[in-house]
């Protein structure tokens, strides 16, 4: 398979936090959704991707080309689009001569899209950057995301600081940028409901390490949430159980569907369950490990 | 580059304003003393300081991190503030060129002279600060500021005391003065050409 986006033994240390082997293939045509806590290794494998910083080991490439070591790199950099949760444009200018500075940065500029784009969402014309809410700042990024020829798209945070109903108008245009089947989008976001409705697939980071990478679809179809006694809880074999909550009903379990024989009963399991429960019982097994 | 350029100037406007209204508070001074130099030394700092504050204007917004990942180099970064040193530079001798003019009854030759030396000073300052503001950030690299003003001075004062200035402008007196102006020349670009290797290599190894 082609891959618009290819990590691979990926690693960055630091003097107190290690990205360990990262490994991340993202087809063209999909988009994957990068989830993990604050502070689990997200931002700092993005900025690896966009080479704001330097990877120890490993190869990074983007629709096909290092991301690096590449004579045409900027030619590369026609076709990324990169929203970033707090980086913006110099406050002191407003949309039009935003425009202005973009046409002469990027040879595929799109005025008319842009301006399309800016209408869409609203975006003040003559007010300065410095006086945009935050979700303004936001949307401005996203629609000088794709007012050029971009073919992949590096979003950080993009749709945190929306509310509900922008971000739905934004995951729509998300989904439009998707109806070209070499358009690729690699997304973080804390918010994981959007994420489940847009993502065909989930990596899951906690701590530098990934501890899951699947289909958003294989994980809805797998995984489970069984809600059961103690008692009967300890009757489970425990490899099908993938992290648990205890309560004062009972106990709360993420579990592997078909490996659950007997008569339980087993919830649909959101992505966010299974986040919270993997990253659960991935730090179990770093308590007992030390 | 010349992207960067344009945003430089269209972000700095809100400063526009307010150095019109210091040039003609100076002006107008200077026209009631007849002197001058003070009104050329103020244009020169004024247009330099420029420089620097689109640095930090660029920190506030982490703009160099969002405008790395356009087809926008390290090195693009890097080269387009100094070209944009140079054109506020120019912009400050040609100010402080037509301030001659219109001025009126100022020593022509002398006030010229001081123009020129001033746009020297202006690039030799903004070598020595570009490496140390692209390597500390605007924040940390005010107290290198400061080094680079006190140096200089204290250099002089140590220098005035030692005779050392006599002994110099007597030596500088015997060689013909456009040999003088030639030597200067060629020792600022050779000055601006390090420092402009020196953020280069810098700013190649920052991680953002």
């Amino acid at each position: 398979m082609e891959y618009a986006l290819k990590l691979e033994n990926v690693s960055k240390s630091y003097k107190d936090f290690t990205l360990d082997n990262i490994n991340i293939s993202l087809p063209y045509g999909s988009i994957m959704g990068f989830v993990g806590e604050n502070g689990s290794g997200k931002t700092t494998t993005i900025k690896l991707i966009l080479d704001l910083i330097k990877r120890d080991s490993g190869i990074i490439t983007i629709l096909g080309q290092d991301n690096v070591d590449n004579k045409n790199i900027k030619q590369l950099k026609e076709h990324i689009g990169v929203v970033m949760d707090e980086s913006c444009f110099p406050e002191m200018l407003t949309l039009m001569e935003v425009n202005k500075v973009l046409k002469n940065i990027y040879k595929t500029w799109d005025e008319r899209k842009f301006g399309t784009l800016a209408k869409q969402f609203s975006l003040h014309k003559n007010k300065k950057i410095k006086d945009y809410s935050k979700g303004m700042k936001m949307k401005l990024s996203i629609a000088i995301a794709l007012a050029h020829d971009a073919k992949i798209l590096i979003l950080d945070e993009a749709t945190s600081g929306l509310d509900p109903l922008v971000r739905d108008e934004i995951l729509d245009v998300f989904r439009d940028f998707i109806q070209n089947d070499r358009h690729s989008i690699f997304m973080t976001s804390h918010i994981i409901s959007d994420l489940e409705k847009i993502c065909d697939y989930i990596t899951l980071i906690h701590n530098g390490k990934i501890i899951l990478n699947k289909s958003t679809d294989e994980l809805i179809d797998n995984y489970g949430i069984l809600k059961c006694s103690e008692a009967d809880f300890k009757t489970i074999t425990p490899t099908a159980v993938k992290g648990f909550r205890k309560n004062a009903f009972g106990v709360e379990a993420l579990v592997i569907k078909k490996e659950i024989k007997g008569d339980f009963v087993v919830d649909k399991a959101s992505i966010e369950n299974i986040m919270v429960y993997s990253i659960k019982e991935a730090r179990c097994n770093e308590s007992t490990n030390h | 580059m010349k992207a960067l350029i344009i945003k430089d100037i269209l972000n700095l406007k809100g400063q526009y304003k307010m150095i019109f209204g210091i040039l003609v508070f100076y002006a107008v001074l200077s026209l009631s003393s007849s002197d001058a130099n003070f009104l050329f030394g103020m244009i020169s700092i004024i247009l330099t300081m420029l420089t620097i504050t689109s640095i930090s204007y660029d920190e506030r917004s982490k703009w160099d991190k969002y405008a790395l990942t356009m087809p926008i180099s390290r090195q693009d970064i890097v080269i387009s503030k100094y070209l944009l040193g140079l054109i506020l530079a120019l912009v400050a001798l040609a100010l402080n060129l037509i301030f001659v003019v219109l001025l009126g009854d100022l020593p022509v030759k002398e006030s010229i002279a001081t123009s020129f030396a001033l746009f020297g000073i202006s690039l030799l300052f903004l070598s020595f600060m570009l490496p140390a503001l692209f390597k500390y950030g605007v924040e940390k690299g005010r107290f290198i500021m400061l080094l680079i003003f006190f140096v200089p001075t204290a250099i002089v004062i140590i220098a005035s005391k030692l005779d050392i200035i006599e002994m110099i402008s007597d030596i500088i007196s015997n060689i013909p003065f456009s040999q003088v102006i030639l030597v200067l020349i060629i020792l600022l670009m050779i000055i601006v050409a390090i420092s402009i290797m020196a953020s280069i290599r810098i700013y190649k190894n920052k991680e953002m």
